[in-house]
């Protein structure tokens, strides 16, 4: 382990939601808090008042990944505190880590040391991922992931089976979802037909079918023209909006990132200074 | 949308490799429907001989083991017999499978004492009976005067000697209607065992209860050594040819298992291989590893299910044509066992699991981050 007092106290912090500003001073500052280096009112030192932070959906403490060979450190300390209904925007170059966050944020993936926490739950005590992911998280990719075989409506509909609900109430859903993108005549197209824009629609209606609390978007407009790209944002940030959705974006295009509450920059796996913060 | 309408949208995306996956089960279920249908026929069959003619227990030697027990001298134990407590008739039976003139098939002869009971289950079609226990006539059985191309007044050489077609007859029984029937005398005569017999068929009264039979076999057993009394099921069992069909047919399941379950196995490990990315997708969208299994499960069982359902016609045709062939008809009564049917389905259903538990238990445990990155 490369966290000891911190991690603990944190993890007692989080399970304890208004004792934080009780917390012993001999600890404090916090090896994460100088390293973020986030301003007010979105910086982690800022947060460690929970009076002032009450509604931090997902805290991430000292997130580490590395990779098989050792060698690849693509997360190095990762210190993130998001709000709900929170839009934010990790952005860096590539390969600096943000899918890897998203993924760990995601529990598609365990981070080799850290813990994140939901709504102060620690992830290391869910028992079932899938019924995690499926309750709480909706996915979006830069390659839409829509499944080739599945017209629009049942790449909606897939992320329905298993979920408490009547097939009619489930495809009245989706077609309300779909029809609420824009796509109430593509319900019956295949993916190979549709456009990039019409795809990562899909997508979103797939995210958010199973009404998630938080929105995982890697690169979700990296695959489509100017256009389109405005065009999905704006269909995010007004269902976002419209739903008090929690969304954390990864991006490299500044014109997306711009359209953001809020910018968290990575470098080298690390929070880099964010650029709101520069002098 | 639901999983199973998902398992056979998966299955339809390779038609080729599902066309040629089922293929290759029903195959296998076909030859163990097949092979099995047969043997059980061939008990089914000579049991079904010994039944229609009414006996209710066989006295033959106890060491015998042949598709007809080995001829014996008979007068001694039939003597014997007949002192025995609610006895009706001991009639001596000998038969032989003969090549019975050119270019046939070879028939089963039977010699029958003459004027027994055996004969009464049997229903003349056309001709007469043989009027005299020596009278140099063979009836013969429908099936016979077709395979043979004989009817009533032709003549027959049977170990060169000449008979005459007395009558044609149906029996209840595919074999006796595939045979040559002659008086026990004759039989005697031109297979040279003079007063010998493969079995003495024993007809008890109308009183005797299935005590009074236990109790008629411990006799035989205390007072005939080297006999036993068993019956026409038990004679059956003992037949060497239904026994080797029967292992036959047993390897032959354990081989179609073996092979379909390798087969299912090897086409859902490609499918999962191909489909690692999508299965990420699944499980990132929540979806439980259990219910990964369960669609792998059930594109597996849909396969083997397919390719039994298939087998089983094609098996029962299959043995359909061979009871046709010349040289098969008459000796076969392939029998399909509703249980037996429904046995094979469950076969099926089990090489779909067998085979798809370790392609669903690798889907399951993929990790959807890297399975999503899988191309
Ligand atoms: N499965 C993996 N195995 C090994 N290295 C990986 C794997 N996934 C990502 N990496 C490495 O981790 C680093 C961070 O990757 P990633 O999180 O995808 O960055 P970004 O999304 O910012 O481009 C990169 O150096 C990348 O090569
Ligand atoms: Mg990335």
């Amino acid at each position: 382990m490369i966290i000891h007092t911190n991690d603990r106290f944190a993890r007692h912090w989080a399970a304890c939601p208004g004792r934080g500003s009780a917390a012993p001073a001999s600890i404090a500052p916090f090896r994460f808090t100088s390293r973020t280096g986030l301003p007010p009112p979105h910086g982690f030192r800022y947060k460690m008042n929970t009076e002032s932070f009450p509604e931090a959906i997902v805290r991430a403490r000292a997130l580490a990944l590395h990779f098989d060979d050792g060698d690849t450190q693509a997360l190095n300390g990762v210190d993130l505190a998001i709000r709900a209904g929170e839009f934010v925007a990790v952005v860096g170059p590539s390969g600096c880590g943000k899918s890897s966050l998203l993924n760990i944020i995601g529990t598609l993936e365990a981070p080799t040391t850290g813990e994140v926490f939901f709504r102060a739950q620690p992830y290391s005590g869910i028992r079932d991922p899938s019924r995690f992911r499926r309750q709480h998280i909706g996915f979006i990719f830069q390659s839409f992931n829509l499944i080739p075989t599945l017209c629009a409506l049942d790449n909606v509909l897939v992320a329905t089976i298993g979920t408490p609900g009547t097939a009619s109430e489930k495809m009245a859903r989706a077609r309300d979802l779909l029809a609420k993108l824009g796509l109430e005549n593509r319900l019956a197209h295949f993916p190979n037909k549709m456009s990039g824009g019409e795809r990562q629609r899909v997508a979103i209606a797939r995210a958010l079918i199973n009404s998630p609390d938080l929105i995982l978007a890697d690169e979700p407009t990296g695959s489509l023209d100017s256009a389109n790209s405005a065009a999905v944002l704006t269909l995010l940030t007004d269902i976002q909006k419209e739903r008090g959705l929690t969304v954390i974006m990864a991006t490299h295009d500044p014109s997306v990132s711009a359209r953001a509450d809020r910018i968290v920059a990575m470098r080298d796996g690390q929070i880099a200074p964010s650029p709101e913060a520069a002098p | 949308m639901n999983l199973l309408s998902l398992a056979f949208g998966n299955i339809y995306r390779r038609p080729a490799r599902a066309g040629l996956t089922v293929s290759a089960i029903s195959l296998g279920i076909a030859a163990v429907v097949a092979l099995t249908g047969i043997a059980w026929g061939f008990e089914a069959s000579w049991q079904k001989a010994n039944d229609a003619r009414g006996t209710d227990l066989i006295v033959t030697r106890i060491a015998s083991e042949n598709a007809m027990p080995s001829p014996f001298r008979a007068e001694r134990v039939q003597e014997a017999l007949k002192g025995y407590p609610h006895v009706q008739q001991v009639v001596g039976l000998l038969s032989e499978m003969l090549s019975v003139g050119e270019g046939s098939p070879p028939v089963f002869v039977f010699g029958w004492a003459y004027g027994s009971y055996l004969w009464d289950h049997l229903k003349l079609v056309d001709g007469r009976w043989a009027s005299a226990d020596t009278e140099p006539v063979v009836v013969i059985g429908s099936l016979a005067a077709e395979l043979l191309h004989k009817s009533v007044g032709d003549r027959l050489e049977i170990e060169g000697q000449q008979f005459s077609v007395a009558g044609v007859f149906e029996s209840p029984a595919a074999i006796e209607n595939g045979a040559v029937v002659m008086s026990l005398t004759l039989a005697q005569q031109i297979l040279d065992k003079p007063g010998k017999v493969n079995i003495l068929n024993v007809k008890v009264d109308e009183s005797a209860t299935p005590a009074d039979l236990a109790q008629f076999k411990s006799q035989v057993r205390a007072t005939l050594p080297g006999f036993v009394a068993i019956t026409s099921g038990e004679l059956v069992g003992k037949n060497t040819v239904v026994r080797i069909s029967k292992a036959m047919s047993h390897a032959t399941i354990l081989i179609a298992g073996l092979v379909g379950a390798l087969v299912v196995f090897n086409t859902m490990l490609m499918s999962i291989n191909e489909r690692t990315r999508e299965i990420g997708i699944l499980l990132t969208v929540g979806w439980q590893r259990r219910t990964v299994m369960q669609l792998v499960f059930y594109e597996s069982v849909i396969l083997t299910l397919a390719g039994g359902l298939i087998g089983i016609l094609v098996g029962i045709a299959i043995t359909g044509i061979l009871e046709h062939m010349e040289v098969m008809r008459g000796k076969i009564d392939a029998v399909f066992s509703p249980s037996f049917l429904v046995a094979v389905v469950g076969l099926s259903v089990l090489l779909g699991i067998a085979g798809g538990l370790f392609p669903a238990l690798k889907a399951a445990r993929l990790r959807p981050a890297q399975a999503l990155w899988h191309e």
